[in-house]
């Protein structure tokens, strides 16, 4: 055992936000290619060619979300239990909507049915912009702090309801995360597409990259009077994971802590706007490959931004703050995490290593063209 | 350990599903070198024809897709006009080329069944169909084909569908002939009597 | 303590969403394989026939790999919305396997399936060989590692309760990967997906062979599947009988209950192959038993004996008593009290703490339990015989029936043509049993299991979500309607690429396209 308890859930805390930025990174422009398509494919060939342009890479890319769940259950099996139990409808929802992508690309071109093929495009659309806004709305909800309560004996009680995950605050970050995954995917399809849908692509990347950078900095501005949470016990970061055992103490414009303690994580929101603005930049001058790294420096820096603030919260309770979860609080026992660090520290370079080699083979346009060629075997 | 035994285990059932299926393909390349075949225009000889005929009656059977037979002759026009042999073979020659670039499948049954007679197998051609075919091949070669001695070559062509509908085709068989010989009886007849353009 | 329906209600739930999943995976397994094979065939050969039955095969293993992936979003989200508790209880054990079957096996999986289906042309032949063989192994060890979890819940090695965390954590990674159960199970369950998919190809192709279409591509097919799957049934029952010597070492009650042995025997024990289960006498009537036999496989020895229910009774309720004890300690631990004493007291015997939560169902402070509830909380520690008995029956029914098939589908196989009417036949009314093998499976394993998610640590009706009743009526509702419709596109899909064959690859050689052959 080389690391320490504390270093190794600090490790954790970054490896799942890893996780979530990969999957917001990798997994984002398909849900926003998902959204635009209705609206970018006017024509059944248009459509095929904005499916075909995510068709043979989405099932890898939503792997990191699978993933971010399984890690979130292996590192921090606590917080997974109160997230999902208590997040249960507006998940239900979520899962109901990401079921209608699998079959969505599979199924949607095997028949020439005109309905058929719309109503798959139509569920195509509900799977990206359900997963999407709810995504955001999650995380609004996990800044606000839940009403749950932990018993002595570590069961969990949720005293929510649907209708209480829907409040303003958690409201705003679902557009924002919407906006920014639409963003996202419409850079990407600008990158892989030319002509009509190119020219399409384009217009939807300046709206969505401004309606991002507003909306962030209206969330931005809504945090600071936004109650936070702080731990005001003894923090013991290696001892074991009961969050019974301490005291928080809860207060508005808590969240902007952290920037306090270390003015550098100021940054982190200044690079998610300015990020916003060289996609718009490079969009415009026709670079979408530099724009598609600057956009996803927006998701990333945006989701940090998130973390940071809430560091070392992981799932607060507004209702009984000391039942809180924490990164000290809510780990697997050391022994677990040191195992998955070393699994991951050797898989995760394997997959981005395999994941580019396949983009590489996949690269080029996706063109009207190369649809009627191979009309049978593409999606 | 049962890892271990699962690897090696995948690996025997991989190999046993990839050697059966290689001992098929082995047995069918087998099956194609013995197949009797006609020296002069490597067609199949008439034992062949009669295997091969039967398994696609069979098949026809199963799928209920039609199936027809040409039947060809050179006999009657070999007596007509006295040809030597040596002349006749060239003919036969160029009356083959002349069917395969027509019928522009390769010929998987096309056989000699006699030194001048000749059989093709069209699966999935229903009568019409078999008689248009037999039609096109009848005219073209008249056309384009000519002995060494320059004269167009004029054959003997019919034909028969097999379908278990066919009354004729079951009057054959209450005689107890098989199908495929009544088949061949039938194109053979029709040979003789129709007056194909 | 959570209401007896909402328990139910979150089993049936459970339940349902897995044995729908497991109609897809073992196809997944199996056929991903089965494709490599017959893709290795064509690089080796080089003929065309092959890369025709990789990409018509492979069009069907897409059909259904869409729905594989639809229903497991399902289970992973299960373990957390519906069963918090057990999801803190043993989240530390159990998450592990199921994020490392994502780093391991999901990405592989999944990256490379689009290739498979996208990169014919963009490939080499080796280099989409190698991606064919990737989906396979990706999609072989996501069955390991979420069977070393589920190998886990049968038999809880290598990991121990923490007083301080209120969960099981743990103490070894070796014992959890080795662990006997997970082995065993892991082997079995991947080699009825090598059967099902089999089973799969075989009936169809015998159904193309029946119907006189596309006689050469059918035959292959035919070939490969009755070879592969020859193989296939053959290690299946072999490992059946392997798990259920393992279950006769680490889970003996679980083992008495399929085999309704309510009393010890003198070994070795008789099987009772048909009979009524009465769990209240304790007793099976109008059975009818081979001597001899249980004791010889499940023990592999004839003076060892298969332990009986009753005896197992006995010593739970010993088990009980002891676990009673327990819960009394931990309490005065959770209070705080950090005395040695009660701390070595409590680390004695806290193996038995999950039986003193037995007691959880009838009273909520468990050391104030009446006589009378214990005996109620013996009579619950073992699962219903009758369901088990009989699920285990037809399972092995149908992969005995499924061996004959095989034999006689690789004695057909080496005829030329394949022409033989009842053994084709035979092999497409075959195709459902190893479906149904599958899922009796399941049932097996985890009913086999209650009262217990996790055997002798914690009880199923302490395991669930705090939920409302409502919550769990809406989301079962959603699942079924939902999974239905699915289901129902699914097959229809299914069906129309079945019946168009390999017409459906438009390559204008194959039945429908060819009725005229370019004349």
């Amino acid at each position: 055992m080389i690391f320490d308890y504390e270093t190794l859930r600090i490790i954790w805390w970054v490896f799942l936000g890893l996780l979530l930025i990969g999957f917001s990174v990798m997994g984002g422009f398909d849900l926003g290619v998902g959204i635009l398509l209705p609206f970018l494919g006017k024509t059944d060939t248009e459509r095929r060619v904005i499916i075909n342009s995510i068709g043979a890479t989405w099932e890898g890319n939503q792997v990191w979300f699978v993933m971010a769940g399984g890690a979130l259950f292996a590192a921090w099996p606590t917080a997974y239990a109160v997230s999902f139990s208590s997040f249960y409808f507006a998940l239900l929802l979520a899962l109901f909507a990401l079921f209608l992508r699998p079959l969505g690309f599979d199924y949607r071109s095997k028949l020439t049915n005109k309905k058929w093929r719309d109503n798959w495009d139509r569920a195509l659309f509900v799977g990206g912009f359900v997963p999407a806004l709810i995504f955001g709305i999650a995380f609004g909800n996990l800044l606000k702090g839940i009403p749950f309560h932990l018993e002595n004996d570590m069961r969990i009680v949720y005293f929510g309801d649907l209708r209480g995950l829907l409040n303003g605050f958690s409201l705003l970050v679902g557009l924002v995360s919407l906006s920014m995954f639409i963003m996202h995917g419409a850079v990407y399809l600008q990158m892989k597409t030319v002509g009509d849908i190119n020219e399409r692509a384009k217009k939807m990347v300046w709206i969505f990259s401004l309606s991002t950078m507003v909306l962030f900095a209206i969330a931005g501005y809504w945090i600071t009077v936004l109650d936070g949470y702080h731990i005001v016990s003894e923090i013991l970061p290696n001892g074991p994971s009961n969050p019974l055992a301490k005291f928080v103490k809860r207060e508005p414009g808590l969240w902007l802590d952290n920037y306090g303690h270390l003015p550098g994580l100021m940054a982190v929101p200044v690079v998610a706007f300015v990020s916003a603005l060289f996609t718009v930049i490079f969009s415009k001058f026709n670079r979408p490959g530099i724009a598609f790294v600057f956009s996803a420096l927006v998701v990333t820096f945006v989701i940090l931004t998130a973390g940071c603030s809430m560091f070392p919260f992981l799932i607060p309770s507004n209702m009984s703050a000391n039942s809180s979860l924490t990164v000290w609080d809510a780990s697997s026992s050391q022994t677990t995490l040191h195992l998955m660090f070393w699994v991951t520290i050797v898989f995760l370079p394997l997959i981005a290593f395999y994941t580019s080699w396949v983009f590489r083979v996949l690269r080029g346009k996706v063109t009207v063209e190369l649809i009627h060629k191979n009309n049978h075997t593409l999606y | 350990m049962w890892y271990f035994s699962w690897i090696l285990g995948v690996l025997l059932a991989c190999s046993l599903g990839i050697i059966n299926v290689l001992r098929l393909e082995a047995q069918e390349a087998l099956a194609k070198e013995n197949v009797a075949i006609d020296p002069l225009t490597q067609l199949l000889a008439k034992e062949s024809l009669y295997e091969r005929l039967q398994e696609k009656v069979d098949n026809s059977k199963r799928n209920g897709m039609p199936f027809s037979l040409i039947y060809l002759s050179l006999t009657a026009f070999k007596h007509a006009n006295e040809l030597p042999a040596h002349e006749m073979d060239t003919t036969v020659l160029d009356v083959v080329n002349s069917i395969k670039t027509d019928i522009r499948i390769s010929l998987d049954i096309a056989a000699r069944v006699g030194e001048d007679d000749f059989v093709l197998a069209l699966p999935g051609a229903s009568f019409d169909r078999a008689e248009i075919i037999a039609s096109r091949i009848k005219r073209n070669i008249l056309m384009n084909v000519k002995t060494p001695s320059n004269l167009p070559v004029d054959i003997k062509i019919g034909f028969a569908e097999y379908s278990h509908h066919t009354e004729v085709l079951s009057e054959e068989l209450m005689m107890g002939i098989n199908e495929v010989e009544a088949l061949l009886n039938i194109a053979i007849a029709n040979s003789f009597e129709s007056s194909l353009a | 303590m959570i209401s007896e329906s909402v328990v139910e209600l979150s089993r049936w739930q459970f339940a349902i969403t897995s044995l729908y999943h497991f109609l897809f995976v073992p196809l997944t397994i199996g056929l991903s394989v089965l494709l490599a094979i017959m893709e290795s065939t064509y690089v080796m050969t080089g003929r065309e026939v092959y890369k025709d039955m990789t990409q018509f095969w492979g069009k069907l293993f897409g059909i259904n790999f869409a729905l594989g992936v639809t229903t497991g979003l399902t289970m992973e989200f299960q373990f957390g919305m519906n069963w918090s508790y057990f999801s803190h209880y043993v989240g530390d054990v159990f998450g592990a396997p199921l994020a490392i079957e994502g780093l391991m096996a999901f990405f592989m999986e999944s990256t490379f399936v689009g290739l498979f289906f996208f990169g014919w042309d963009k490939l080499t032949k080796g280099q989409h060989l190698l991606i064919t063989w990737l989906v396979a192994l990706g999609s072989n060890l996501s069955a390991l590692w979420i069977l070393v979890a589920n190998g886990w819940m049968q038999n809880p090695v290598g990991a121990e309760f923490n007083y301080e965390t209120m969960r099981m954590e743990v103490t070894s990674f070796s014992a959890l990967i080795f662990n006997p159960a997970a082995q065993v199970k892991f082997v079995h369950t991947v080699a009825a997906g090598y059967t099902t998919a089999s089973a799969f190809v075989l009936g169809i192709s015998a159904y193309y062979m029946l119907k006189g279409r596309d006689a050469a591509f059918s035959q292959r097919s035919y070939t490969i599947a009755a070879g592969f799957g020859l193989a296939a049934v053959l290690s299946v029952i072999v490992l059946g009988d392997e798990s259920g010597y393992t279950d006769g070492e680490v889970q003996k009650a679980k083992l008495a209950a399929i085999e309704a042995e309510w009393h010890t025997e003198e070994p070795p024990a008789a099987f009772t192959v048909v009979g009524i289960p009465d769990q209240e006498a304790m007793e099976t009537y109008h059975a009818i038993k081979i001597p001899w036999v249980l004791g010889l496989i499940g023990t592999r020895s004839i003076d060892t004996p298969i332990i009986g229910l009753s005896e197992i009774l006995d010593n739970n309720r010993l088990r009980i008593h002891s676990g009673i004890k327990a819960y009394g300690l931990l309490q005065q631990l959770r209070e705080g009290n950090r005395d040695e004493d009660v701390i070595a007291d409590f680390e004695a015997i806290k193996k038995d703490l999950g039986y003193g939560l037995l007691l959880k169902r009838y009273t909520e402070q468990v050391v104030d339990a009446t006589d009378e509830q214990i005996e109620m909380a013996v009579k619950y520690s073992i699962p219903e015989v009758a369901p088990l008995f009989w699920s285990f029956r037809v399972m092995v029914a149908c992969g005995f029936i499924s061996l004959f098939v095989f034999i006689a589908a690789v004695i057909v196989s080496s005829i030329r043509r394949c022409r033989v009417d009842w053994v084709l036949k035979l092999s497409l009314y075959a195709i459902p049993l190893p479906w149904i093998a599958c899922e009796m499976g399941w049932f097996v394993a985890e009913f086999g299991r209650q009262p217990w998610t996790i055997a002798e640590v914690l009880p199923t009706f302490l395991s669930a979500s705090s939920l409302s009743e409502w919550d769990i009526i809406l989301s079962l509702s959603g699942y079924v309607v939902v999974y239905t419709i699915f289901l129902v596109i699914e097959l229809f899909l299914m069906m129309k690429y079945i019946k168009l064959g390999p017409s459906s690859l438009h390559k204008r050689r194959y039945h429908f396209e060819v009725d005229e052959r370019g004349l």
